[in-house]
């Protein structure tokens, strides 16, 4: 011994791990021994010496472990020396014995792993949509700190714009606010890099934009100006990164280079990072130009005037809070600012319509809350909660399928375990190793789910989200740390969930009668099966909500698709044309529209042909504040309406019905104001009176419109929604720069497309035409919600019930071996077929009812809380419910059938035999 | 055999035969090995201690603990009669073993 061996300790990190891992049985000596030599050699040099140390310890376990498991005697038995093995000896024991029970069993293994793939693997690729959607930070430094601010006008609500004056308000009062900053929504404007003329969605940002996001740009600096209000000060833009991608195919030299942004030069200083959008909601503009260059990049956005112009909200904001600032001290602070602003600018800052003496508020929202999800964080937070739902309740169901095959699996190993403890093994002991086993296949599980969410990843990314108010870019939709630590945790929950019943039923069995071999009498057998029929019950259950889910949501499809929305969706063509960008001036605007629809009229193939700023069904459209003629608006009543202009010849292409009156005529773009409106306008405003030739005051008109006729109501933005007033105005009077070209086809719509793109090229050689598409698939967007939900409420009804069904064979297959003796007592005494047949199926049935009942009271409970999502269906629609029980119990029918064939094979003499 | 047979084989002379001369704890019977075979026969300890548990399971050999002062507490073997008769028993064998391999492959 040294004399300094008190003071010359191993290091005790590698003295704990050898705690950890070496055998009780040496651990004192092993650590004795080794702190001998460490201090001889730690007196020479200290360092070698803990170098040396640390590789001993490493090397113990490897030669310890292959010792120990040759010549030691099982874990789990008392020790004579009284120690026992320690808990990674019995881990890794453990481990070992459940992969060699999953292979010893390859038949079970492989429905159990499957099955629990699919519902891990289910979960798992909702969770990274979810992930990706909501779960996300905002993609920017600091996204805690960054606020949206909204403004107010008189009745749309809290979550509107601001004008440039606003703006620049808020950004000057705010200490809160340390930076703000101001986007717009889309603008599109023609780019030119080269020779291809594009027309693209870019976004004018204040000079800040990028400094208060703080990301750094891919390659590249984002520009940072404070000249604002200079025009044309700073000729730059920043390209978004799939833009740079797609259309200079990521050729690093277009920074510095100039691009022609309509007819303006701009220097692009910067792309933005992959998958970056900043603060929109949708897809990422393509480009983002500074204030500065307003004029000169949108002609026809009234160009100056919407710096000046308070009642122009047309910006949104976001903001910057300052270090150690709270929300609730911003927002108080914007409320104050709101109030100044109401008592300085009444006419554009005080007062809504729900509090005509209050300032219009000023509302902050959490960056991660405003910038999520096409329509918002409710709807994505809506559809997370039902998919969730949704796939949860089939991981339950597998869940109950592979403890049934756990527990079918237990009778068979009974005489191993009751050996097991006949030896001394403790049952706490049993439970953890048989828990072990489950966790093993629970994980195998899970790595097949991982798998099988990768591929689901792929088929998701070819769907279009953004229609169901889920907004998730290709970038965002990754199987990232979360999602893997996701797919873990439900492994492991899954594993103890369906394994922990399974565990205390095996480990409790009755050692003498399992030794004996004899699978007891009528009496025990009874009992045994409680868990398993519970867990049939459950799966029935679950399946039955599921499949109403589906029924319901497949009943909503079809009533949505029967929904007439007015107008005949066949073979009409749509395309857009934006002449703002070619800078028309309107007399030359309505030259262009006429000669196009005479130009397009003439082709042949076409039935009719007529122009729209709106085009139903849309869920944006244009409304204005109208005051009608001998009405009197109610208190609060909004009486900002929808209107639509078209062109001569609309009613008849879009095949809307005349009730009244007459539609628009070509004389009609130039004359006096009139507007043809709907039939809920007339029930509205003029009820048992005729409307024609009464007046309509639009804003800014010196005289009223007059009503010339009345159409046929249909859906205007929405499938759902409910009959609204309409008015048409036509296009003459008032000149609308972007219009949508309509032309009914005598054949297939998408067969007229280069003769329409000729018809405008002929008259306009630079005018791009785009957005096309059919009326018809424009309907068929709009549901998409509606048939995917019914699609994959379906398919995982379809998976649940055959899952159950499974089930239902299960248990009543191995009630009827179990009941072999009985069977063969019955026939012997003179029961016949029939009868065997019948008592088998009645227990497989009674599991069914019961399992039907339960889920009935279940999904009524839940499908009412879905019940908006529903249309024209009720949530306890009986027929949905109806056809579903018959079609459970059917299939739960045919999956008794054949182990109640096999009980009437029984022969009785043998049975009686069998011991 | 191959190397690790013959090491497995002879481990337990070599053990019995070291804890005749003194008693060793553990790791002071690796060393000994190694010192004395002049580096040719190295067995880490934790190859050795399963065996020393079972000679001392089957009373070849007896165990005791030992305190010394300022270090862990170590456990010391030594040879039990029984354990002094095998030995005897096992020189004898390698000996008559050792001579007739000699005999066989020294040349003439």
């Amino acid at each position: 011994m040294t004399p300094q061996g008190i003071r010359t300790q191993p290091p005790a990190a590698a003295r704990a791990l050898l705690w950890l891992l070496v055998p009780a049985l040496y651990r004192d000596q092993f650590l004795g021994d080794l702190q001998e030599e460490y201090a001889e050699r730690a007196m020479a040099r200290r360092l070698p010496a803990t170098l040396w140390y640390w590789r001993e310890v490493l090397r113990s376990r490897p030669l310890a472990l292959r010792r120990q498991l040759a010549t030691a005697p099982s874990p789990g038995s008392p020790k004579p020396n009284g120690r026992k093995a320690t808990f990674m000896d019995t881990l890794l024991s453990d481990l070992k014995q459940g992969v060699r029970t999953l292979f010893k069993n390859p038949g079970f293994a492989a429905v159990a792993v499957l099955t629990l793939a699919i519902g891990i693997g289910a979960n798992t690729a909702t969770f990274s949509l979810i992930n990706g959607v909501l779960l996300r930070d905002f993609p920017a430094a600091d996204p805690h700190e960054l606020l949206a601010v909204f403004m107010s006008d008189s009745s749309s609500g809290p979550y509107g714009g601001a004008s440039w004056l606003d703006y620049t308000a808020i950004r000057d009062r705010s200490s809160t606010l340390e930076d703000v900053a101001a986007f717009s929504d889309f603008a599109p404007v023609m780019l030119n890099a080269g020779d291809e003329t594009q027309r693209v969605n870019g976004a004018l940002v204040s000079g800040n934009y990028f400094s208060v996001l703080g990301q750094e740009p891919h390659v590249g600096t984002f520009f940072d100006s404070r000249d604002d209000e200079v025009s044309g000060a700073d000729p730059v833009t920043v390209l978004s990164y799939e833009f740079w991608q797609s259309a200079f195919g990521g050729d690093t030299d277009v920074v510095g280079s100039e691009v022609l942004v309509n007819g303006h030069r701009l220097t692009v200083v910067a792309i933005a990072p992959a998958g970056f959008r900043g603060t929109h909601l949708q897809n990422s503009p393509a480009l983002w130009v500074p204030m500065s260059m307003l004029e000169q990049t949108m002609p026809f956005r009234a160009g100056r005037d919407l710096l000046t112009r308070r009642g122009s909200r047309w910006l949104r904001m976001v903001g910057r809070m300052g270090d150690d600032v709270t929300f609730e001290q911003a927002q108080a602070e914007l409320s104050a600012i709101a109030t100044q602003l109401g008592e300085e600018f009444p006419e554009v800052n005080m007062g809504t319509l729900q509090a005509p003496d209050q300032a219009r508020p000023i509302t902050a929202m959490r960056a991660r809350h405003a910038f999520v999800g096409a329509r918002g964080r409710q709807d994505a937070e809506m559809v997370a909660r039902l998919l969730f739902g949704v796939v949860g309740f089939v991981l339950l169901i597998v869940c109950a399928n592979v403890a049934n095959l756990l527990l079918s699996r237990a009778s068979d190993r009974s005489q191993e375990i009751a050996m097991r403890r006949a030896m001394g093994a403790s049952r706490a002991r049993l439970v953890r190793q048989l828990l072990t086993e489950s966790l093993v296949i629970a994980f195998a599980g899970g790595i097949a789910g991982f798998l099988l969410a990768a591929w689901l990843r792929n088929a998701m990314l070819a769907f279009d989200f953004a229609a169901v108010g889920i907004d998730v870019t290709r970038n965002e939709l990754v199987l990232d740390r979360n999602v893997l630590a996701f797919s873990v945790a439900v492994s492991l929950a899954t594993g103890i969930l369906f394994g922990i019943a399974p565990a205390f039923r095996a480990s409790r069995h009755d050692l003498v009668a399992s030794l004996k071999g004899s699978e007891s009498g009528i009496g025990a057998s009874l009992p045994r099966f409680g868990l398993r029929s519970f867990l049939v019950v459950a799966q029935v259950a679950l399946s039955l909500i599921l499949l109403v889910g589906a029924g319901l949501s497949i009943r909503s499809l079809q009533h949505a698709l029967d929904v007439d929305p007015g107008f005949d969706t066949q073979n009409v063509l749509l395309t857009n044309v934006d002449l703002s960008l070619q800078r028309y001036e309107p007399p030359r605007g309505q030259v262009f529209y006429r000669e196009l629809l005479g130009g397009v009229r003439g082709l042949p193939g076409v039935v009719s042909a007529s122009l729209a700023s709106v085009v139903p069904v849309n869920p944006s459209g244009s409304r204005t504040t109208v005051s009608v003629e001998g009405y009197q608006p109610r208190e609060g009543e909004d009486m900002e309406l929808n209107v639509n202009w078209v062109a001569d010849g609309f009613f008849e292409t879009m095949r809307i019905g005349i009730v009244r009156g007459r539609t628009f005529e070509p004389r009609d773009a130039s004359g006096e104001l009139i507007v043809i409106v709907n039939e809920t306008f007339v029930e509205r405003f003029w009820p048992d009176q005729d409307p024609i030739g009464r007046g309509v005051q639009f804003p800014g008109r010196e005289t009223p419109a007059r009503v010339v006729g009345v159409v046929r109501d249909g859906k205007y933005r929405s499938i759902r929604e409910a009959p609204m007033p309409y008015m048409y105005l036509p296009l003459g009077p008032t000149y609308e720069p972007r219009m949508t070209l309509l032309v009914r086809t005598d054949g297939d719509p998408l067969a007229q497309v280069p003769a329409v793109r000729s018809q405008i090229g002929r008259l306009d050689p630079d005018l791009a035409m785009f957005g096309t598409h059919t009326l018809e698939q424009r309907i068929g967007e709009v549901l998409l919600g509606e048939r995917t939900a019914a699609i994959m409420l379906a398919a995982l009804g379809a998976v649940a019930m055959l899952l159950a069904s499974v089930g239902i064979y299960g248990v009543v297959s191995q009630s009827v071996q179990g009941r072999t003796r009985e069977i063969g007592i019955r026939m012997a005494i003179g029961a016949d077929h029939g009868k065997v047949l019948g008592m088998v199926v009645r227990q497989g049935l009674g599991m069914t009812a019961v399992g039907i009942a339960l889920g009935a009271a279940g999904a009524i409970a839940l499908t009412r809380a879905a019940e908006s999502l529903l249309f024209s269906v009720s949530a306890t629609d009986p027929m949905t419910f109806g056809v579903v029980a018959v079609l459970l119990g059917g299939v739960a029918m045919l999956a008794c059938f054949i182990p109640a064939r096999r009980a009437t094979k029984v022969d009785p003499v043998v049975a009686l035999r069998y011991e | 055999m191959s190397e690790a047979e013959l090491k497995k084989g002879s481990a337990e002379t070599l053990i019995l035969a070291l804890l005749s001369e003194q008693a060793l704890h553990g790791y002071g019977i690796a060393k000994r090995i190694e010192e004395k075979s002049g580096g040719v026969l190295q067995f880490h300890v934790t190859s050795l201690y399963p065996i020393l548990y079972r000679l001392e399971r089957e009373g070849l050999l007896k165990s005791d603990w030992q305190q010394p002062e300022g270090g862990r507490r170590r456990k010391y073997y030594e040879l039990t009669s029984d354990g002094e008769a095998l030995l005897l028993e096992r020189r004898a064998d390698w000996r008559s073993f050792a001579d007739a391999v000699e005999s066989v492959i020294e040349p003439a």
